[in-house]
């Protein structure tokens, strides 16, 4: 798998989106794309073509899961990496998040200068998985 | 019920009425039985009565005719035996008339005509007036005698009036010669007849005689009662000669009995039957009323029961149900109808909407209930469309019977469901309150994080950028960064404080309203407290606290992530507590379960305080709280892990010297009862 470069991130609270713009590009460096809607995403994840999507779970009208089971229904995307965000305290919501694809759940409040190692790590861990089954 | 709705007095009319009716009939039937009896045994006595009289009578008959038979050869042997004679006859025909009048007493004279005329007579005394009749001017009787002399056979003629008064029979032979003597043995009616069994005075019988003749349609009573004629007599004729019959008739003394002799016999009988009859009657009236009064009583029971009651059959057919049965189905109570089949029941009562759950899948839902009914598997409950629940509770009898019960659980239904409904709720407000709160406190760390570094930031670089290496300004703009630096460490540790004692807050409520759910897996305690030991073992040397954990290998099966939690917690906890000394940590194998103490030479907690230490909010005094921090809730959280584990949490303190914690835990997986509704599973 290639090096992780381009990230779509979905949430609705601006202030996280500009925190995470500000650790994901200043901090990490990488290329990111957000959208506060699910359907914004929706509509602009063809042009954007991620190689992760980082979703909030909790958001209004259409949430983190749904959205993500909407991404999956698109070609090309049956199995594009993501990783959840929440803010939700019970543990065991994790494991209902945890489905194919899905590298992991993040929890918030996240450390911005911890969260592009975070999420490269979680990157590297899925693809030495994909270099092992090969 | 399905019973018929009798009162008990109605019952018990009803059963003294068939009572007195089935007494009534056999009343009936024994009077018929009797009169019946006494008709037949009468007819057959009476036959026996003629039968034997008729033999009486026979006998008379045979008699009569064959003593008429010995007087005619009598006379005959007199006329052949007086014709040796020669010479007068007179003394020699009085000595062998003397002989036989002796020998028959009823012969009352024997008579000697010659030439028709009566010449002789014996005895003579009361006969004289005889001497010299010529029977030529009686013509009556010497038609016989000339038919006799015809004949040369000796004849009897009569009865005859006599002329010595009285009726007689008159018995004649003639001797040889065309102008015979004729010898006559004159006999009286009455001592003939008796001399024969014709008896007046017997009391067996009362008799008559009358001569039959053709010639005389009138015929007389020659003796006995007349009256005989008219009550039928049994009759015998008896031949005197040719032309003349004598019948003798005899009925009883008290003519015939049409009366049975067998009537006491029959009655007594009859009347033991009858009243054998009674007594059946009356056992099988008691009989039925037990029985009625053990159904009824049975009835009442099953009706005063609180629940819906209801029994079908081997053959799956309504027995009976109670009133408040009924009173559960509605739409159906209709179809409650002893016989009535259970699948005929429920097909009728799904067509009428009676079972909610059927909706939308009745065939399913018939299946499955006649399943549950023909192999009952514990308590099923249902919907009523009045919105009520019912739990079924079905069972079968030795004999095949299903017996159910219908238990109105509404209520209960109700509080579990208001109960899950507040599970929820309060489910949905930690998570609010847990997105609300960590939402901006996530947006406060974020840019606090950012101002720690604030170096790395674009802006800052163009400014730096700007300065350049100009002093003083590059002085002052590297202070000014420290400053921020330093402002947003403090900042950045008050938050994470703040978000430390969120996370306890929350995690407290979820452990307390029930919401934990452990994962148990097998944990080594061992490695486990010795990673625990080594990364809490920085802060024990900052404060120059001696951190030991014995080892040991013990594997229990508990959830690892809230077992790290329980013994962090404890350890950090004395490694806070405690100024100088050491933190010691040990687990023990007890065999089912495993001990693990944490002990420290800390400030040691005052005994009134000992109990309140794992109360929320329970530290040892309101000092430490301002002293040592902490919202008071992590001894709180660790017993109820240790709780939800099945295990116990106690701890032991001489204040001053130090405490310890001890932990109980079972080794094999023991949660205790915590209730966890099943909609709170799928409440996230």
């Amino acid at each position: 798998m290639p090096e992780l470069k381009k990230i779509l991130h979905v949430d609705d609270d601006e202030d996280i989106l500009a925190l995470a713009r500000m650790s994901l590009e200043i901090v990490g460096g990488l290329e990111v794309h957000q959208c506060s809607l699910a359907a914004d995403a929706l509509e602009e994840l063809p042009q954007v073509q991620p190689d992760l999507l980082l979703l909030d779970v909790m958001m209004p009208g259409t949430d983190g899961p749904q959205l993500l089971a909407e991404i999956r229904k698109m070609p090309d995307y049956e199995k594009t990496p993501a990783v959840f965000m929440t803010a939700k305290a019970e543990a065991a919501l994790n494991n209902s998040l945890k489905k194919e694809g899905v590298l992991g759940v993040l929890t918030k409040p996240f450390d911005p200068m911890q969260l592009p190692d975070e999420l490269r790590r979680m990157w590297a861990d899925a693809t030495e998985g994909e270099t092992d089954e090969a | 019920m399905t019973t018929t709705r009798q009162t008990a007095d109605e019952v018990r009319r009803h059963q003294r009425r068939a009572y007195f009716f089935v007494c009534g009939v056999i009343v009936v039937i024994g009077l018929v039985a009797a009169f019946v009896l006494e008709r037949v045994t009468a007819s057959y006595w009476l036959a026996d009565q003629r039968k034997s009289h008729q033999l009486t009578a026979d006998g008379i008959q045979s008699r009569a005719e064959a003593r008429l038979q010995a007087y005619q050869s009598m006379a005959q042997n007199l006329a052949i035996f007086m014709g040796y004679e020669r010479g007068p006859q007179g003394a020699q025909f009085s000595s062998l008339a003397g002989v036989l009048s002796r020998d028959n007493p009823s012969i009352i004279n024997i008579a000697l005509a010659e030439d028709f005329i009566i010449t002789r007579v014996y005895p003579l005394g009361p006969n004289r007036a005889a001497l010299g009749l010529d029977l030529r001017t009686r013509p009556s009787q010497i038609a016989d005698i000339r038919k006799m002399i015809a004949a040369d056979m000796p004849i009897v003629s009569g009865p005859v009036d006599l002329v010595q008064g009285g009726s007689g029979l008159i018995v004649r032979a003639a001797g040889a010669g065309r102008t015979p003597n004729v010898y006559a043995l004159v006999l009286d009616l009455d001592a003939f007849f008796a001399e024969v069994g014709f008896d007046l005075t017997q009391t067996s019988f009362s008799a008559a005689l009358r001569e039959i003749s053709a010639r005389e349609s009138v015929t007389k009573t020659l003796l006995g009662n007349p009256d005989i004629w008219s009550g039928d007599p049994v009759v015998a004729n008896i031949r005197i000669n040719d032309e003349r019959v004598v019948q003798v008739g005899l009925v009883p003394v008290n003519s015939w009995s049409v009366q049975s002799p067998y009537r006491l016999g029959i009655l007594i009988v009859i009347s033991t039957l009858v009243l054998i009859g009674f007594g059946g009657a009356n056992y099988a009236r008691h009989l039925i009323q037990e029985r009625a009064n053990a159904r009824r009583q049975l009835v009442a029971a099953i009706e005063s029961i609180e629940d819906g009651f209801v029994v079908y059959d081997s053959d799956d057919r309504l027995l009976l149900c109670n009133e408040k049965y009924r009173s559960y189905y509605r739409e159906s109570a209709d179809l409650f109808v002893p016989g009535a089949t259970f699948e005929s029941i429920i097909r009728r009562g799904v067509a009428r909407g009676q079972y909610v759950e059927a909706a939308g899948r009745e065939e399913e839902w018939i299946q499955e209930r006649l399943a549950d009914h023909a192999d009952p598997k514990g308590a099923v409950e249902q919907q009523l469309p009045n919105g009520k629940w019912l739990r079924i509770a079905e069972s079968k009898t030795a004999d095949g019977y299903t017996v159910g019960l219908r238990i109105d659980v509404s209520e209960l239904k109700s509080a579990l469901h208001k109960a899950e409904e507040a599970a929820v709720a309060k489910t949905d407000f930690l998570n609010n309150v847990s997105h609300e709160l960590r939402t901006p406190l996530s947006i406060v760390l974020g840019y606090v994080a950012f101002l720690k570094n604030v170096t790395i930031l674009p802006r800052f670089k163009d400014l730096s950028d700007a300065v350049g290496d100009t002093q003083p300004a590059r002085e002052k703009l590297d202070a000014f960064a420290a400053e921020i630096a330093k402002q947003a460490e403090r900042t950045d540790r008050s938050g994470r404080h703040l978000m430390g004692l969120i996370n306890s807050i929350l995690d407290w409520a979820t452990i307390s309203v029930g919401q934990v759910e452990l994962e148990y897996t097998d944990v080594d305690l061992g490695a486990m407290l010795k990673n625990l030991t080594e990364e809490l073992s920085v802060s024990a040397k900052e404060k120059g606290l001696n951190l030991i954990s014995m080892p040991t290998d013990c594997v229990i099966q508990a959830d690892e992530l809230r077992m790290r939690q329980i013994f962090i917690n404890l350890i950090a906890n004395a490694i806070k507590f405690t100024e100088k000394g050491h933190v010691r940590v040990e687990a023990v194998d007890q065999g089912e379960t495993v001990l693990i103490v944490v002990e420290d030479t800390g400030p040691g907690i005052p005994q009134d305080r000992l109990s309140a230490i794992f109360e929320r909010f329970g530290q040892a005094d309101g000092s430490t709280k301002r002293k040592y921090g902490g919202a008071g809730l992590g001894l709180a959280i660790c017993k109820s892990l240790v709780e939800h584990h099945g295990g116990v949490i106690t701890v032991e303190s001489v204040f001053g010297e130090g405490s310890k914690f001890l932990v109980i835990l079972p080794k094999e997986a023991a949660p205790a009862q915590v209730q966890v509704p099943p909609a709170q599973r799928d409440a996230a």
